[in-house]
């Protein structure tokens, strides 16, 4: 059993250690880095929600995973809010009918949010795929027999 | 290596270990293998949708495409059921 263990684990290995460049890395502007970010979350939390339902997935990964996302949601959705403010003060700029400091303020605003959302973010990718090497830090994985 | 051809071969571990032996430790040991099959598979899957991501933001880049608020919403809406299915789970 021990030794079949090992030939998982080595495949899994093998299959890993890709690096795939991050979305939020070729964004420029406030808002398609919160795109980007967002939209990553979006991809790995409905991976998330395959791994949750599939009867295969042991206890300890699913509640793993639920805490994740329960942590990362807040982050993400305080990071879209932030988002549509600055849309909304753009639209607003172009009317004329707001200076051009509260843009400014909006999108410091949201470039935070960027940088307070990401971990979250990708504790929650690393939950479901702990095979990234950006996951190294993170945590290791332990699959008990 | 593939990683369907890994996916599959750690499928065929369980069903070996399913049939090789009987008992809660052997029952374990192929439920581990096909949820290290489902993960490889996710991975495969993770990574084509960052990349799918990864160009659609390049092309925002490029194009120099202003995001509405629709483009978040759309999201926003995806999100909001995957959460409730794995909160529900």
């Amino acid at each position: 059993m021990k030794r079949m263990m090992f030939v998982a684990l080595a495949l899994m290995m093998v299959a890993g250690c890709k690096t795939v460049t991050a979305p939020v890395e070729v964004a420029q502007t406030a808002e398609q880095k919160a795109y980007a970010l967002y939209g990553t979350f979006v991809v790995f939390e409905e991976l998330a929600a395959s791994v949750v339902t599939d009867p295969a997935t042991p206890a300890a990964a699913k509640d793993f995973i639920k805490k994740s996302d329960a942590t990362a949601k807040p982050a993400a959705d305080a990071l879209l809010q932030s988002a549509r403010q600055v849309i909304q003060i753009q639209s607003e700029l172009a009317a004329g009918k707001t200076p051009t400091e509260k843009l400014e303020i909006a999108n410091a605003r949201l470039e935070s949010w960027v940088v307070a959302a990401q971990p979250k973010i990708l504790a929650l990718q690393c939950a479901v795929n702990p095979r990234q090497k950006a996951c190294d830090d993170i945590h290791n994985v332990q699959i008990k027999e | 290596m593939d990683l369907t051809l890994i996916s599959a071969l750690l499928r065929t571990l369980a069903s070996v270990s399913t049939i090789a032996s009987t008992g809660k430790k052997a029952e374990a040991v192929a439920s581990t293998l096909t949820y290290a099959a489902k993960l490889v598979e996710l991975g495969a899957e993770g990574e084509q949708k960052l990349k799918d991501l990864t160009a659609e933001v390049q092309t925002m880049v490029e194009s120099s495409t202003p995001l509405t608020e629709d483009d978040f919403e759309g999201l926003k809406q995806r999100s909001d059921t995957a959460h409730a299915t794995i909160q529900g789970a």
